[in-house]
């Protein structure tokens, strides 16, 4: 993979219960050489608290969040809204992976201001192949709103 | 008998000259001229046929000091004198009519000429009940109208001898005076009875129009009979729907005998009438032979003594009859008989359209509950296929999120076990993890077929305007991005409209066109096409390639979802896509089928 993927050191929250998925998207993100941090969120609320966290906690901002739907806690949708609604994170790029290609899924996916939505492949070796995407896009192609700008 | 024209009145010299002698006696002469002038006088604004004729006999029998007089008027219809008055306090409430030629006001009548009867038992037409009230002389003159005979007044004494020719002059003036008056009298009477009938009659229409119901219009009717004919009582017997006959209403009956005969007997009038289809009138009752009192219970308990029945007809058949009863004994004229049927034919026409009305409110009233029972019925279904529907997307929702989870799993550490532990394994072991990682890809494809399955039975048909020939090159170009270097040539016909839902159409078309494209993938070209069947009514559509075909043995499973005509080994699928097809058609309304033979390729046909 080629080098550019480490210009951006802010790192990669991802937002996901299974821990499975969670082994399998870890080295899916190794084998793409993408040596961004990630930071694992178990359920909604955890990422909500690591998104927003308490005064005089300052965590540094994802620069990209993968967050799956069915979560426990917080749903992925109502953590979305959250993230939309609050000044520090409205513009944070959101990519949605998850399971389903259910339309009502993919309706409210958008609606809540996604950026991007992506169904996880069974195949590992087609889903290796979507997180290099993912991390080619996100973190390398992709320019966001500079932080402190609104 | 004079065997010249009967009733008509003979040019007769000198009539009134025959005053002259009368008026000659000054006494006798004076005493005439006075009841005469009385009686023109008195009889002048006399209107009432009855009291006319009263007086009539009365002074008669002043004029003549005779015992008694009558008078009598030809009934036409009938061909009988009836008796208007009658001043002999012997002669009964009903006398019987005379015939034309009975007794003197008879033979006065048919012969249209003044009579005098000396001896009147000697005489041959004398009636033997005047003889037994001990008539022994008779003087009788017709009553004449426009030179016809119309009635006839007759003077009787209980001395031979009692009249003298002069006397019978004397009855022919008053009978003079009498005859004119009478007529206007009876004109009058008939042209208000023809006004209270039409009055009645209309009235009745009024009330009928006025949408009765059937004991309305029973109870209408057999009033308006009672009133206008004069009857005593009335009745209704309608024919029930199982044929038999019961009284619906009855109008001044006296007894309940009405009440509680539900059946007719049917040996009395009203069988009669309406197996003759014509009105029976029985008089005397009880005395006729032909209807016994015992078969006639009603008529009996009322007294009746006359009754008419009437049929009533409509274009459905008998409806009943009418019935009618005098508790005297009355001569039913032709008018009144007419009158009867005029009044029975109006009830059975307004019988007609009342229960036409009541059978169309009765169906009105079926239908509007059918309808409710559809619509109710048609809510529960709807909100049964609702919950159905909400059940089989939540499980559609769980399926698609939760039974694709493991699998990734499976997928994936599958990979990870061959690329790090790789080297440790032979052939055989890496070949049976390879099978695993097969077997996961298909599950895969069934999860997402079956979802497709479901999705295409819970969403709402969007029929619109879709370019069919459009779908089909899209699909076709998408299948062709699978494998440019298959050589395929693709014959879809241009311009293919129909009205369907665009999304489910490309569903079709995927699975169709799909399956050509796979079904052919072993032969190195093919032919796949789309089109429009010549002449096929409905428009039927088709798919066809030139592949590995089926056995059309096996048809029947075709369209079954799971099911395969072919080893996975010859060719992929799931067994889903035929049964969403058909499942997209059927929604449609339309129908798919399938012509096909081993390796002739198939033809898939579809209606819309």
């Amino acid at each position: 993979m080629n080098g550019a993927t480490a210009v951006r050191n802010n790192p990669i929250l991802l937002v996901e219960d299974n821990p499975d998925d969670e082994t399998l998207a870890l080295r899916a993100l190794e084998k793409n050489h993408i040596l961004n941090d990630v930071v694992v969120a178990r359920d909604g609320a955890e990422a909500l608290g690591y998104l927003f966290p308490e005064p005089g906690h300052q965590d540094t901002m994802p620069q990209v969040v993968l967050l799956d739907l069915k979560l426990p806690k917080v749903d992925g949708l109502e953590v979305l809204r959250r993230i939309r609604q609050d000044a520090r994170t409205r513009h944070l790029p959101v990519v949605i992976l998850t399971s389903s290609r259910e339309e009502r899924d993919l309706v409210s996916g958008y609606s809540a201001h996604a950026n991007s939505y992506i169904r996880k492949p069974i195949d590992f070796a087609e889903f290796t192949e979507v997180v290099h995407q993912i991390g080619l896009y996100w973190l390398v192609l992709n320019e966001t709103v500079p932080e402190g700008a609104s | 008998l004079a065997t010249t024209a009967p009733f008509e009145q003979k040019p007769r010299e000198g009539s009134y000259a025959a005053l002259a002698p009368l008026m000659a006696s000054a006494e006798g002469g004076a005493r005439a001229f006075q009841m005469l002038s009385r009686l023109a006088a008195s009889s002048g604004g006399i209107l009432d046929a009855g009291a006319l004729a009263r007086l009539t006999v009365d002074h008669a029998r002043d004029l003549l000091g005779a015992d008694s007089a009558a008078l009598y008027w030809w009934q036409p219809d009938l061909e009988v004198l009836s008796l208007l008055a009658d001043n002999d306090p012997a002669a009964g409430a009903h006398p019987p009519p005379l015939q034309p030629v009975e007794g003197a006001a008879g033979v006065a009548f048919y012969r249209c000429e003044p009579l005098l009867i000396e001896d009147y038992p000697a005489w041959g037409h004398a009636v033997p009940w005047m003889v037994e009230r001990g008539v022994k002389a008779a003087a009788a003159t017709p009553l004449v109208v426009e030179r016809r005979a119309v009635g006839a007044l007759v003077a009787r004494s209980r001395f031979i001898k009692a009249f003298t020719a002069q006397q019978v002059e004397t009855l022919v003036l008053l009978a003079g005076q009498a005859g004119p008056a009478l007529e206007i009298a009876r004109l009058f009477f008939e042209s208000e009875q023809r006004c209270a009938e039409a009055e009645g009659l209309a009235e009745l229409a009024r009330q009928c129009a006025s949408d009765p119901d059937t004991d309305r219009v029973v109870s209408l009717v057999t009033e308006s009979a009672c009133r206008l004919l004069g009857a005593d009582y009335a009745g209704l017997a309608l024919t029930t729907p199982d044929g038999d006959r019961a009284w619906r209403s009855v109008w001044g009956t006296r007894t309940d005998a009405w009440r509680s005969v539900e059946r007719l007997r049917g040996r009395g009038p009203v069988t009669r009438a309406l197996e003759q289809r014509r009105t029976i009138v029985v008089e005397r009752l009880g005395e006729s032979a032909d209807f016994p009192l015992a078969n006639l219970p009603l008529h009996s308990a009322e007294g009746g003594r006359t009754t008419l029945a009437t049929p009533l007809f409509s274009r459905e058949g008998a409806l009943g009859a009418l019935v009618l009863g005098w508790r005297s004994d009355v001569h039913l004229s032709q008018r009144q008989v007419r009158l009867a049927e005029a009044l029975a034919g109006h009830a059975a026409v307004v019988f007609d359209s009342v229960r036409g009305r009541e059978r169309l409110a009765a169906r009105a009233d079926e239908v509007k509950k059918l309808n409710e029972d559809l619509e109710r019925r048609v809510v529960e279904r709807t909100s049964e296929l609702a919950a159905a529907n909400r059940e089989l997307e939540a499980f559609s929702y769980s399926v698609s999120h939760d039974l694709r989870t493991p699998l990734r799993s499976i997928d994936g550490f599958t990979q990870v076990l061959l690329e790090e532990c790789g080297d440790r394994l032979d052939e055989a072991g890496k070949n049976h993890l390879e099978r695993v990682r097969r077997a996961t890809h298909r599950m895969g494809e069934l999860i997402d077929d079956m979802l497709t399955l479901a999705k295409v039975t819970r969403r709402a048909l969007d029929r619109e305007d879709v370019d069919l020939s459009a779908i089909a090159r899209s699909v076709a170009q998408e299948l062709h991005a699978l494998d440019p270097t298959r050589q395929i040539r693709w014959e879809i016909e241009d311009g293919i409209e129909a009205k369907a839902d665009a999304k489910l159409m490309r569903v079709v078309f995927e699975n169709l066109l799909g399956n050509a494209w796979k079904f052919t993938s072993k032969h190195e070209r093919a032919v796949i096409a789309f089109g429009k069947a010549f002449g096929a009514e409905p428009v039927a559509y088709f798919v066809k390639d030139d592949g590995a075909g089926y056995d059309m043995a096996y048809a029947d499973k075709l369209f079954g979802p799971f099911q395969r005509l072919h080893s996975l080994g010859q060719f992929e699928g799931t067994g889903v896509g035929l049964a969403t097809v058909q499942r997209i058609i059927h929604r449609h309304g339309g129908r798919v089928w399938a012509e096909a033979a081993p390796e002739q390729g198939a033809t898939f046909y579809f209606t819309l």
